[in-house]
């Protein structure tokens, strides 16, 4: 029966295509959305696991953490170096880890930071060691997958945050890759890492700790175009674009960031609250779209209820002929009732496929998003399901319709 | 009233296969069948011959148990398929009788050879290649094994739904005017298959027809009249 099923779909080409597409695109709207909610949720949690506060320049908090924690803004500007002393030496802060930012190397990023960020991500080495010296770098897995970077490897960093930003780079100060981290699903995977010190030194700027490696170094004397997040030229005041912060205890959430944005000239964003703000305020797109792929779901399985109410009555005399060759009336409404099921299978499967092709396309084309394709989800199994349920609900009437059929007249005009 | 010529089987005969006694259905004021009686034994071949309204289709429609008899019983391989469930009807049908009609010969989605296969399948049977092969070839139309219904001629669909009758083994066949779409030539050789062919099987074969051209073909006849309007109800 499966083979005359199969067959019957055979019949009718077209409209089965077409009922499939309706579904299909349907179930990969769905998908699509359950992945970037998804995903999103777990970049913003994951990656912001540890970091507490988020001290920068005055602008948009959203910004700020969106630069600093999951590297994907420009940022709000640069801040002083000495706030981060002060930060230290308060004594709600348990930790401050300063960032500095202005370059990319084929559009990932260069920070400036120091070796307990590694730890702050609970990332791991995967080979080599953590950055000591001026210019040396530890990169991400991503970076290190996308570029083929190797250790001892050099390379030389460009202007800008992304990969089309600047056209000149730091021909005379390359950096050196010394450890490669392991893979860990977070933000740092894209980063490469350095030392403060040394993101200053490719920029020739003055700095506490500026005898290190001097002597190497051409001041190029370049302009960051004064815009966010790019580092002061050449004798400027050494700065840095944001620091991370981890409270000492929970009291500090409430103290800390009221003190930093009342009594100095930087702003703190608590990546939390930011991350969440995010998520809701693409909340109502979210649900909208969801709506739109139920309502094509449901005019999909509209469309598999017309197509099956008429073909079962263009194939009246077959059915009647299975009934006199011995099939059942509960096999008959099988029949038709499996042939809603598979294809709404087939559109669940093809849509599944739509999607993660999708998400798979997506992810090359927004490396920075970290997006990751073919990461399936326990949801996914809840929408094929109700998309077979859907189609086997849309057959029903058609399946049920057939069996009330009398034998005997449609036997007579035979 | 509509039986004419019922020529009883030979006491001889073994069990019947089929068997009405006293049926009699109407449809509204229309007497269709009064008192019908019929008895056919183990591999007999018999015609059922009656102009269109006589009560042939409403027969066959009782006997493969669609329709229930107002009165009167009806046994095939000596189970009752006149009353009881549907369930009931359908598991005695699937045993033991299959059905050639003048148009609904073959399911229209599937080539020849499938249709043997599911109606074998449908009958609890697993026909092997070389059974539905050989019947086939018996029946003339080997090469059309892969052929959809619609492909084929008149007498080919019919040749095949003979087949697809046969690979089921029924112990009944019933033929419902098996030759009336067909010109001469090819009703005499549908009509000589069948009959060939239920001897080689040893099918009982009741053929309903209004084709006056199978008479000579049939030792056993039973005619049916048109039937008589009743009193109004």
């Amino acid at each position: 029966m499966i083979r005359l099923v199969f067959a019957y779909l055979g019949e009718r080409k077209l409209t089965v295509a077409l009922n499939v597409l309706l579904l299909a695109i349907s179930v990969g709207m769905l998908v699509v959305l359950l992945q970037f909610s998804r995903q999103a949720e777990e970049r913003f949690l994951d990656g912001a696991e540890n970091i507490d506060l988020v001290v920068g320049a005055k602008g948009s908090p959203l910004q700020l953490v969106l630069s600093s924690v999951y590297h994907l803004d420009q940022p709000t500007g640069n801040i002083p170096l000495e706030a981060l002393g002060d930060l230290r030496a308060n004594p709600m802060v348990a930790s401050a880890i300063p960032l500095a930012l202005g370059d990319n190397f084929r559009g990932f990023r260069i920070v400036g930071t120091e070796p307990a960020l590694i730890d702050l991500y609970a990332a791991e080495l995967a080979r080599g060691r953590s950055f000591a010296r001026g210019l040396e770098v530890v990169i991400g897995a991503e970076m290190a997958a996308a570029t083929g970077a190797q250790l001892g490897q050099r390379f030389i960093g460009s202007h800008g945050l992304a990969a089309d930003e600047g056209e000149q780079g730091h021909e005379a100060t390359p950096f050196v890759v010394v450890g490669i981290l392991a893979p860990t699903g977070k933000p740092i995977d894209r980063l490469i890492l350095t030392s403060v010190e040394s993101v200053w030194d490719v920029h020739g700027i003055e700095h506490p700790a500026g005898d290190h490696a001097r002597g190497e170094h051409t001041q190029d004397g370049h302009a960051h175009g004064g815009g966010a997040g790019e580092l002061e030229d050449r004798g400027a005041a050494a700065e840095i674009t944001a620091i991370l912060l981890g409270y000492r205890s929970p009291a500090a959430a409430v103290r800390l960031p009221a003190m930093i944005d009342r009594n100095t000239a930087m702003q703190s964003a608590s990546p939390a609250r930011e991350s969440a703000r995010l998520i809701t305020l693409f909340e109502p797109a979210i649900e909208a779209l969801g709506l739109f792929a139920l309502l094509l779901g449901g005019a999909g399985a509209f469309a598999v209820f017309v197509t099956l109410w008429s073909a079962v009555r263009g194939r009246e005399g077959d059915l009647a002929l299975l009934r006199v060759m011995g099939a059942s009336r509960a096999m008959i409404f099988g029949t038709v009732l499996l042939e809603g099921a598979i294809v709404a299978l087939m559109a669940a499967l093809i849509g599944l496929g739509f999607a993660h092709g999708l998400l798979w396309l997506a992810s090359r084309s927004f490396p920075e998003a970290g997006i990751v394709p073919f990461a399936f989800h326990p949801g996914e199994a809840a929408i094929v399901a109700g998309a077979v349920l859907l189609g086997m609900a849309a057959a029903l009437l058609p399946a049920w319709n057939v069996t009330r059929n009398n034998l005997a007249p449609i036997l007579d005009r035979n | 009233m509509p039986v004419l010529n019922d020529k009883p089987v030979s006491s001889d005969a073994a069990a019947p296969v089929l068997q009405l006694a006293g049926v009699a259905h109407r449809y509204g004021a229309t007497a269709i069948l009064t008192d019908f009686s019929l008895s056919m034994a183990r591999g007999e071949h018999r015609l059922l011959i009656g102009p269109s309204g006589s009560g042939k289709s409403t027969l066959i429609n009782l006997i493969c148990g669609f329709l229930r008899p107002q009165e009167g019983i009806i046994r095939v391989s000596g189970e009752p398929i006149s009353d009881g469930s549907e369930a009931k009807r359908d598991a005695v049908r699937k045993a033991h009788i299959a059905v050639v009609f003048q148009a609904l010969r073959l399911v229209s989605a599937l080539g020849v050879a499938d249709n043997l296969v599911l109606a074998a399948r449908l009958a609890d049977r697993q026909p092997s290649r070389s059974e539905v092969h050989d019947l086939l070839d018996e029946l003339g139309i080997a090469d059309k094994a892969h052929a959809r219904p619609r492909q084929l001629s008149q007498g080919e669909a019919q040749r095949a739904a003979i087949a697809r009758a046969l690979i089921a083994r029924p112990a009944l066949l019933i033929a419902d005017e098996p030759t009336s779409a067909l010109d001469r030539t090819n009703a005499e050789t549908v009509a000589a298959m069948l009959l060939r062919l239920a001897d080689v099987h040893g099918t009982t074969l009741l053929i309903a027809t209004h084709d006056e051209r199978l008479r000579p073909f049939f030792p056993r006849v039973t005619e049916l009249d048109a039937p008589a309007p009743g009193p109004a109800q």
